[in-house]
């Protein structure tokens, strides 16, 4: 009897052991085969970064994010081991910053994430996009642009400021139902209410527009606040700002040019906590004190700029002799508003003359330290406080639940709020933003997400609907390694074809390879946003030997690929390799994928068929 | 012929209350190891200086401070089981003492349910004193609920190592047994993954790593603080379980038989 049960002891014992490694073994998902391994895990983690959450430095933290919004900020928090991690260790992690004055079309929303804005309110433009734009804002699929609250047609007279763009504009006349006039925009879709109050008066010149009247000004106000809008005015004249804010507006969306805020004024938005957004960019470029040039010349920014961008800093507003007193006068303005404690937005009515959409909200925000703001204050002019003054409540801050719109910068614009310039990463929705000018504009990028096959190898010649296959060996780092390729019919599956590769590794180099590369650019090497791809997948048979997957990434040519390894067996095998299993490696910015034989030295036969990026 | 034994009557075996008993044992369990502080000390104090070094000094290396937290909790709760149980019972055995406790009325399990309390409490200690240095010098912030989970992790972490320590201290002496234990112990903290991730050694120590009961303890223990391989908690449980009833069945049978 006991030896009956020292027995079962003994073997339930040894199964449980068997059972452990067989069901446990963290390594089986490690060495077998790839199409086996464990699932990634969804989202990524900033850690050892500097925080400022939009209002306060939080000190170093880590930042979780998970499906496209922030899903814990800590000081310790704890990552899930599998989840990628971004280092953050000498930077500082800033929400997507906002730029509370833009006139976007063309490029603009794409010009703005580029350089970390992730959110723009639109103060003059055409309705038509109101719904698309809404819909934009509210999904959190990866893309490359800026989300925009906009006003749709700004309210202005016949022949005003606003007008004179090419495409027409509904005016307020002189026997105009202002509050139907206003009704009318809000039904057309516009998030708020933008007044133009300007006659050129302030600049010294003797033409003259016309604009609205005070009482249209005080009807159009009234108007938008029984429809619960915000009403913002664009004024050049202390007075119309005087009367805008009298009226009950909620911001103006300038300063004025013409005078310094007197204490009447401030106390004025003081009292009706009204908000102010200076526009010290496009102010300067009335002014002529090239700060337009500067941006274009800064180290960090100037090479994202594309020929527009560039040109456009490099023009002035309105011209003249330059007049630096304009500037004086507006910064001035800023430090007594400030001071009273009025809030200031950064906003940079970018894409006027000396002004750039992106660029030029990093000098806005040094403009407004320029004008007495301390770094985090000029930081949440650009962040928390747009989206709080707007009633956007899913952005401008680091905290759980909001969506992941994060800039990664070098050093502490805590300390030096030109540090805002030296971006790392940008992530919009929770993917990271592709920051090469050209990006978003060439062929490649527009590659339709359907179109995943980039190799059947079915045909005569080795095509692909979108990018090039090359061969590449170690022998342009010096090494001695061949390799070559060919069609052969029977491919996977009963497909007609398959790409042959074989050669032989040799030694030479420290790291021999030779394989094939996969080119989704029109131009070698040319970055394509694959963002929206979740997995390089392939059938493969071979030699059995073991072989690379490498992923060539980021804003230069000279980064370190990204591998992943898979066997090759007798058999047609379908593997599948998760990108974001490729550590380091950012698809947003692809450049090539790699198929390569390496260590050790000897020769290799693979097949390759169905490749495809999905 | 012989009469004298027929009209004694049968002697009652009388136990005394079996809790009053445990309590008395583990009292004095407590008082003996207290008294041994070149055994306490090392004890309580190893894993919590190795969690310093490796933990917090040099905690640049890319292991995350929870995940080494919860690690070193576990490395602290095996070895004072395994020590304190392993070695004390070859040691009384071997002396003798268990012929004398088998004639005493006490009930056999209370000498057994003494040591592994008393063990319990020295993982009691550890994981308390590694929580202190952890949240304070090693800037671990779990929640109130994670806290709690790593003690009642580790707590119950002693039962299965102490069936373990049983069997080491029926099989062999006294000295033996730290020999045996110290083999068995440092290579099994290591290869289980709770100094340093698996990750870091070659794949077939990784892949023989859930024959480890440590393996599994600490895998439930990294779940706490979200760092595990991660496979179902069931079958950690179950890893755990079976070796502890086969432990315990062969213990019992080797010290009853003597």
């Amino acid at each position: 009897m006991k030896r009956w049960m020292d027995a079962v002891a003994a073997g339930a014992l040894v199964a449980t052991l068997v059972a452990s490694v067989l069901l446990l073994s963290p390594a089986n998902g490690r060495d077998s085969a790839p199409a086996t391994a464990r699932p990634p895990v969804d989202g990524f983690a900033i850690r050892g970064a500097r925080v400022f959450d939009g209002e306060r430095d939080l000190g170093i933290a880590t930042v979780v994010v998970r499906d496209g919004r922030i899903a814990g900020v800590g000081a310790d928090l704890a990552v899930p081991e599998a989840m990628a991690v971004v280092d953050g260790q000498g930077r500082t992690l800033l929400p997507g910053l906002i730029d509370a004055h833009v006139h976007a079309w063309g490029d603009a929303q794409r010009d703005a994430a580029r350089f970390g804005v992730t959110t723009a309110f639109d103060m003059h433009g055409m309705p038509e996009r109101a719904q698309a734009l809404r819909t934009q804002r509210e999904s959190l699929a990866a893309t490359g642009q800026a989300d925009l609250w906009a006003a749709g047609y700004a309210v202005t007279a016949p022949g005003g400021h606003g007008t004179q763009y090419g495409f027409p504009v509904p005016t307020v006349e002189a026997d105009t139902d202002v509050d139907a006039f206003i009704g009318a925009r809000i039904d057309e879709g516009a998030d708020f209410i933008k007044l133009i109050v300007e006659d050129l008066s302030a600049y010294g010149t003797a033409r003259r527009l016309p604009t609205l009247s005070a009482e249209q000004v005080t009807a159009a106000i009234a108007a938008a606040h029984a429809r619960e809008r915000l009403a913002v005015v664009h004024v050049s004249t202390l007075e119309d700002g005087r009367h805008a804010i009298a009226s009950g507006a909620d911001c103006l969306v300038h300063l004025f040019a013409d005078a310094e805020a007197d204490a009447a004024f401030v106390t004025a938005m003081r009292a009706r906590d009204a908000f102010v957004v200076p526009t010290l960019s496009v102010l300067a470029s009335v002014a002529g004190t090239g700060d337009g040039a500067a941006i274009a010349d800064d180290a960090h920014l100037g090479g994202l700029l594309t020929a527009e961008q560039r040109s456009s800093l490099a023009a002035r507003m309105h011209g003249g002799a330059p007049d630096p007193g304009t500037l004086a006068r507006a910064l001035e303005s800023v430090r007594l508003l400030h001071a009273a404690g009025v809030d200031i937005l950064a906003g940079t009515d970018a894409p006027n003359p000396g002004t750039a959409h992106g660029a030029s909200l990093h000098g806005e925000m040094a403009l407004l330290v320029r004008a007495g703001l301390g770094n985090a204050q000029a930081l949440a002019a650009a962040t928390a406080l747009p989206a709080r003054r707007f009633g956007l409540s899913d952005r401008g801050r680091i905290a759980p639940g909001l969506r992941a719109d994060l800039v990664l910068v070098d050093g502490d614009p805590l300390a030096d709020i030109t540090a805002t310039r030296a971006i790392v990463t940008v992530w919009k929705n929770g993917h990271p933003v592709a920051r090469d000018a050209q990006v978003g504009t060439s062929a490649a990028a527009l590659v339709p997400a359907a179109q995943t096959l980039v190799g059947d190898f079915d045909g005569d010649a080795i095509t692909a609907p979108f990018g090039s296959w090359q061969p590449s060996t170690d022998r342009m780092a010096g090494g001695n390694s061949d390799v070559a390729h060919e069609l052969v019919h029977n491919g996977a599956q009963g497909t007609t074809g398959a790409l042959r590769i074989h050669g032989e590794i040799r030694p030479g180099f420290a790291f021999p390879w030779a394989g094939m590369t996969f080119m989704p650019g029109t131009e070698p090497m040319e970055p394509v946003d694959m963002s929206g791809r979740e997995a390089l997948v392939f059938q493969v048979r071979g030699d059995g030997r073991r072989y690379s997957a490498m992923l060539f990434s980021g804003p230069t040519m000279q980064g370190m690929p990204s591998t992943q390894t898979f066997v090759a067996g007798p058999e047609w095998t379908e593997v599948r390799l998760p990108l974001a299993d490729f550590p380091g490696a950012d698809p947003a910015l692809l450049r090539a994928v790699a198929f390569t034989a390496g260590q050790p030295a000897g020769g290799f036969e693979f097949f390759l068929d169905q490749v495809e990026l999905r | 012929m012989n009469t004298i034994a027929t009209s004694t009557p049968t002697p009652v075996v009388a136990r005394a209350p079996a809790v009053r008993a445990c309590l008395v044992e583990l009292r004095c369990e407590l008082l003996k190891l207290l008294r041994e502080p070149a055994y306490v000390l090392p004890a309580v104090l190893f894993p919590v200086l190795f969690y310093l070094l490796f933990g917090v000094m040099l905690s640049g290396m890319g292991a995350p401070p929870a995940f080494l937290l919860a690690g070193y909790g576990v490395f602290g709760t095996i070895g004072a089981t395994l020590f304190g149980v392993g070695v004390g019972v070859a040691n009384e055995r071997e002396q003798g003492l268990l012929r004398l406790r088998r004639a005493l009325p006490a009930h056999p399990l209370g000498w057994l349910l003494a040591r592994t309390l008393a063990a319990m409490g020295f993982s009691l200690a550890i994981t308390a004193l590694l929580a202190i240095v952890g949240s304070t010098l090693g800037g671990v912030s779990l929640p109130m609920s994670g806290w709690a989970l790593l003690f009642v992790v580790n707590l119950s972490g002693v039962l299965p190592f102490a069936a373990l320590g049983f069997l080491i201290g029926s099989l062999v002496g006294g000295n033996a047994a730290i020999a045996v234990v110290n083999m068995l112990f440092l290579p099994m903290v290591f290869l289980s993954g709770l100094w340093l991730p698996l990750t870091m050694l070659p794949d077939f120590f990784a892949r023989l790593a859930p024959v480890w009961p440590a393996y599994h303890l600490g895998q439930i223990a990294f779940k706490v603080v979200g760092h595990d391989a991660g496979g179902a908690l069931w079958l950690h449980l179950l890893a755990l379980l079976v070796p502890a009833l086969v432990f315990a069945h062969f213990a019992w049978r080797r010290l009853s038989s003597r």
